[in-house]
């Protein structure tokens, strides 16, 4: 511990109880201390209009949970349902209110390509830049049936940039959480060849 | 290992056959015994590095007599190009770490020579090219076959549907973005030689559809690499000098990070809103999953707290230093 806090690397002692991150140690404390403070603030002031998915442990928990909750209200089996990710204007401070229908997440990370909020499409990203901040997303539950694919990129969302991950026992990866449907103008092929990816933080 | 090691010690060199030779071949290991190393001539074989190597030896092992032996000569022709494109693209994108590839997999000559054959005896036996059909033999059956990873997967299929189409029998189709590539006119097998000895040294990302900035990626990568090492050889005891010692440096780094931890989570002040119950009388989905957080944030800061206090005790000699503290 003494020689991981020399290092500036998280002791092996904490990672066992941590999650999945590469920051170095003088990075990982202030990151550790803001969501600690998200979940605080969501335990003792209610739930949030957006939330910090990246902060969670289990973010597949989180998103499972969040389906429950329309499948419930809705009386509607929730093996029949899907996100579709819309992509919002702002980033989490423009959003005061939680949607009508499943949620707000935030905080995520775009790598490989870049956002174009004024055209609404993914585009190349601006040369040096190769990892962007995404803006809010609201999850909107709708039926399974329903085409997610049409003029949009199915992008896989990574909590680091290691992305390789193992299956656990619960049937999740330790690494990959889930796709998101990113609309864009073209063959979405060309950014599954950039290696785009959404990541939960990044390594520094 | 260390039986190779004894039975090398015990061969005498005086009463061997003058004829008597050993070939020994392995993998990468780091366990080879180092005096079986020292006392042998040793040979090693690494894949070409670069795009342009790749295809200079793909081509090198092409004869002319195959080469001119297909039925569709000039189809056969620009997809073997195509083919030994992709191959030696795939193996080029390791190189960029996770934007590359998830897992970096060994694809080998054996998956090129077979797909080579395929490809070959497809166009011999049928009277139009079976993109779909080649396509997804190689991408999914040969290369493919190495893949574990899901995305890796949509990749793979992606990277091959760009060099294996109906466009590519146009010269003036590119195989990236970038101009000098593309699959060479039907020719003889000189002519697609001299091409590829005129292609770029130095390869653009784009090359294997990155974006530049792939390139910042790689180069961080390595960067990262050599200081790491620097930083492992660093003396970790050090001696004299008015700075302050590694000890130190670990006490006054626990005791600031002491000092800034949150208090644990209380579920009893809990907003009301927050572990509701839903109209139907169940508890909110939202609330048992933050719940099960709190658990685990709560556990993370108990271990945090523990050994914080333990390493400062440590330091100052009142707790034994165990494996776990140093």
């Amino acid at each position: 511990m003494a020689r991981a806090f020399n290092d500036d690397k998280v002791p092996p002692a904490w990672e066992g109880v941590g999650y999945p991150s590469l920051k170095p140690l003088s990075s990982w404390i202030p990151d550790m201390l803001l969501r600690v403070e998200f979940i605080a603030k969501w335990l003792y002031e209610g739930a949030p209009a957006t939330f910090w998915l990246p902060a969670f442990f289990f973010p597949q928990g989180f998103m499972t949970a969040a389906m429950q909750s329309y499948a419930r209200k809705t009386a509607t089996a929730i093996d029949t349902l899907q996100f579709r990710s819309h992509v919002c204007e702002g980033f989490a401070d423009s959003v005061t209110e939680p949607p009508a229908d499943g949620v707000h997440i935030h905080g995520l990370f775009l790598e490989g390509c870049a956002w174009s909020a004024s055209r609404a499409t993914l585009e190349d990203s601006a040369p040096k830049v190769p990892i962007a901040e995404f803006p809010v997303i609201w999850l909107q539950p709708v039926d399974i049936a329903e085409n997610l694919h049409a003029g949009c990129f199915e992008c896989p969302l990574y909590k680091t940039s290691v992305r390789k991950g193992e299956l656990s026992t619960t049937g999740h990866s330790t690494n990959f959480v889930c796709f998101a449907h990113v609309p864009t103008e073209g063959d979405a092929n060309h950014w599954l060849r950039r290696g785009a990816a959404l990541l939960c933080m990044t390594d520094n | 290992m260390p039986e190779l090691e004894k039975l090398q010690e015990l061969q005498d060199e005086n009463s061997m056959h003058p004829e008597y030779r050993l070939w020994l071949t392995s993998m990468p290991t780091p366990v080879f015994p180092v005096p079986v190393l020292q006392s042998g001539i040793k040979l090693t074989n690494e894949p070409p590095r670069g795009l342009k190597a790749n295809l200079k030896r793909t081509y090198a092992d092409v004869s002319e007599e195959d080469y001119e032996g297909c039925t569709k000569p000039r189809e056969y022709k620009k997809l073997l190009f195509a083919l030994s494109y992709f191959h030696a693209a795939i193996i080029e994108r390791r190189k960029y770490g996770a934007i590359g590839w998830n897992i970096q997999y060994q694809w080998m000559t054996s998956d090129f020579e077979t797909s080579r054959r395929q490809l070959k005896m497809y166009l011999d036996e049928q009277e139009l090219v079976p993109y779909a059909a080649l396509n997804y033999l190689v991408s999914e059956a040969n290369y493919g076959g190495r893949v574990t990873d899901d995305k890796d997967v949509r990749l793979i299929r992606a990277m091959l549907k760009r060099y294996f189409c109906p466009e590519v029998m146009n010269d003036s189709y590119r195989l990236s973005k970038l101009d000098a590539y593309y699959a060479p006119p039907e020719g003889p097998l000189a002519d697609a030689r001299a091409y590829i000895e005129g292609l770029p040294q130095e390869e653009d990302p784009e090359v294997f559809g990155l974006h530049p900035n792939a390139n910042l990626a790689y180069e961080v990568a390595t960067a990262g690499l050599l200081a790491t090492t620097v930083l492992g050889m660093q003396p970790r005891l050090a001696g004299g000098g008015a700075g302050l010692t590694p000890d130190q440096l670990a006490q006054n780094l626990s005791r600031e990070i002491a000092a800034s931890m949150p208090a644990l989570l209380d579920v009893e002040k809990a907003h009301p809103s927050t572990f509701g119950f839903s109209a139907g009388g169940q508890p909110l989905s939202l609330g048992v999953f933050v719940g099960q957080e709190i658990e685990r944030f709560n556990a993370l800061l108990a271990v945090m707290n523990h050994t914080l206090v333990q390493l400062d005790k440590a330091i100052q000699g009142t707790v034994v230093m165990s494996a776990q503290l140093e």
